[in-house]
């Protein structure tokens, strides 16, 4: 029978997720959640009514009570009104919640708000890899895998059956035939490797607020890619003149006072697929984001590097071109015009502010590749 | 006489003017300051950019240009907006100062764009960029004093 506690909280699942739904827009563009990623959890604050409930009051500070004294007589000392700083607030207060859902939840409402087509993946998806799950239980096995319950239990049948058991003294001693321990399966799965590039521009002109929708925008798009695919690698490759790669906490927070060649990220991101991910086995995505600013006659360099090398062996490349103050990125315009019919492996995104992370995420990902 | 006597000079001899373009040029030695105005009048005038080239800058490593820029960046305290050095190309030993913060109106961002290059070259220039659009350098508006005072700086910031 389906207890009512489960009714309850499948209804309560059910009005979070409507809730993010209707607020994701919101969501995307907020940062901080992202700093609240467990390991497969996100909290998400909402905001909600406060239910009435009970509280307690502080011990020895009132109630009924029987002794010596006269009637009117005051209890305790109570406690002193004390000054506090400031004034009242006439502002209603917010009250916020904040609720878990799982990475995998998440990824779904991002794909049917954004009306994100499923990835075909290409290369190893007829690949088995063995998954271990436990199934079942046998009689023999190593101790770290013993089931106690199904042991006690095994031990406490033979002991009644056996007129051993005494309920005046419950004392139930398994001996090696009641022990019982967990049994596994290996079932076959199929397998699709997918690895993402990131690759960010950390010059002097990238502002921090310009990693922070980077950061948020990376944060979605692995949520959705974890989702399409079992085996998902990633890594970071930070560039100004010179590229290298990095591990995510200095991707993101590295900021350089060098001069912008986006040529050397391109350059590094070829070698690090030519090295480590051969394009017939993996799905390769790399997203690149900058201000634009790029030098000289650096943009010729980069377009020769996509065309040659990059597209033709990835799944898809998106350039996301976040404003930067001086609004002066012109890099989006060399690629726009070096690749007029658009390949359907390219996106190009301009992100003006937080709010435009939404739209640059469906473009990106709309692409179903 | 200097090259500063020389370049103002230059400015007051030249008649006020709007519209076309007059280049001004002073030299001594090794240095030459040059500035395109596009408007001149008694008062203030319009310039596309200024630029000095020093023989001296020619071939100096980066870190001596760096010391250059900051020195620059320490002296244009009166323009519009501050001026400190924003990126450094070690390739082309380039140091480049920007307006820090730029000037954000409600249609464009308006900033300074200093160059400091090995070629020997300093030179200075006024960009607008407005959203979605390529951006272009537009004429710096200053005061006759400003001018002079600005070129000063530059001769004084350069070894």
């Amino acid at each position: 029978m389906v207890q009512r506690i489960n009714h309850d909280h499948s209804r309560f699942r059910q009005i979070v997720r409507g809730r993010i739904r209707d607020n994701l827009r919101k969501y995307i563009t907020h940062g901080e959640m992202i700093g609240r990623k467990g390991r497969e959890l996100v909290s998400i604050p909402l905001p909600q009514l406060d239910l009435p409930h009970f509280r307690f009051g502080q011990n020895g500070s009132g109630g009924v009570g029987q002794g010596d004294g006269e009637v009117g007589q005051p209890l305790g000392p109570g406690q002193e009104q004390g000054q506090g700083a400031g004034q009242a607030g006439s502002e209603p207060g917010q009250h916020l919640r904040e609720v878990e859902v799982t990475l995998e939840e998440l990824a779904e409402i991002l794909g049917n708000e954004l009306e994100l087509p499923r990835i075909e993946p290409k290369g190893k998806a007829n690949i088995d890899e063995l998954k271990t799950k436990y199934t079942g239980i046998r009689r023999s096995g190593p101790e770290s895998l013993r089931h106690f319950k199904r042991t006690y239990k095994q031990a406490l049948r033979r002991q009644v059956a056996s007129n051993t058991y005494n309920p005046a003294d419950p004392l139930v001693v398994p001996i090696n035939e009641d022990k019982r321990y967990r049994a596994w399966k290996s079932i076959p799965q199929p397998q699709a490797n997918a690895v993402i590039v990131y690759m960010m521009d950390v010059s002097g002109s990238m502002t921090d607020d310009q990693k922070q929708i980077v950061r948020t925008e990376a944060f979605w798009i692995d949520t959705w890619l974890k989702s399409q695919y079992n085996g998902l690698e990633i890594r970071y490759i930070i560039h100004d003149a010179a590229a290298r790669e990095v591990d995510e906490e200095t991707f993101y927070h590295t900021r350089e006072s060098g001069g912008t060649r986006i040529s050397s990220a391109y350059r590094l991101c070829v070698d690090l697929l030519g090295r480590s991910f051969p394009p017939d086995e993996w799905n390769v995505y790399c997203f690149h984001f900058s201000d634009g600013d790029n030098w000289g006659e650096d943009n010729e360099t980069c377009l020769g590097l996509l065309r040659d090398e990059l597209l033709p062996r990835i799944n898809l490349f998106c350039y996301g071109q976040v404003e930067s103050p001086y609004g002066s990125g012109e890099f989006i315009r060399a690629l726009r015009s070096g690749f007029k019919d658009e390949p359907e492996k390219l996106a190009l995104s301009e992100i003006r502010n937080k709010e435009g992370i939404y739209d640059s995420i469906k473009l990106f990902l709309g692409k179903g590749r | 006489m200097s090259l500063k006597a020389d370049f103002t000079a230059e400015l007051a001899s030249t008649p006020t003017f709007s519209g076309g373009c007059v280049t001004l040029r002073a030299a001594e030695a090794n240095r030459r300051l040059t500035c395109e105005l596009v408007a001149l009048d008694t008062m203030a005038c319009a310039f596309d950019w200024l630029a000095l080239h020093d023989d001296k800058l020619a071939g100096l490593g980066l870190d001596r240009l760096k010391q250059v820029a900051d020195a620059l960046s320490r002296r244009l305290t009166y323009l519009l907006e501050p001026i400190t050095p924003i990126e450094v190309d070690p390739q082309q030993c380039t140091v480049q100062l920007r307006s820090n913060p730029p000037q954000t109106g409600d249609d464009a961002t308006c900033y300074y764009e200093l160059l400091v290059k090995r070629t020997g070259e300093v030179s200075l220039c006024r960009y607008r960029a407005r959203p979605g659009a390529l951006r272009e350098r537009v004429p710096a508006h200053v005061t006759r004093e400003v001018l002079l005072r600005l070129a000063d700086d530059l001769l004084a910031a350069t070894p």
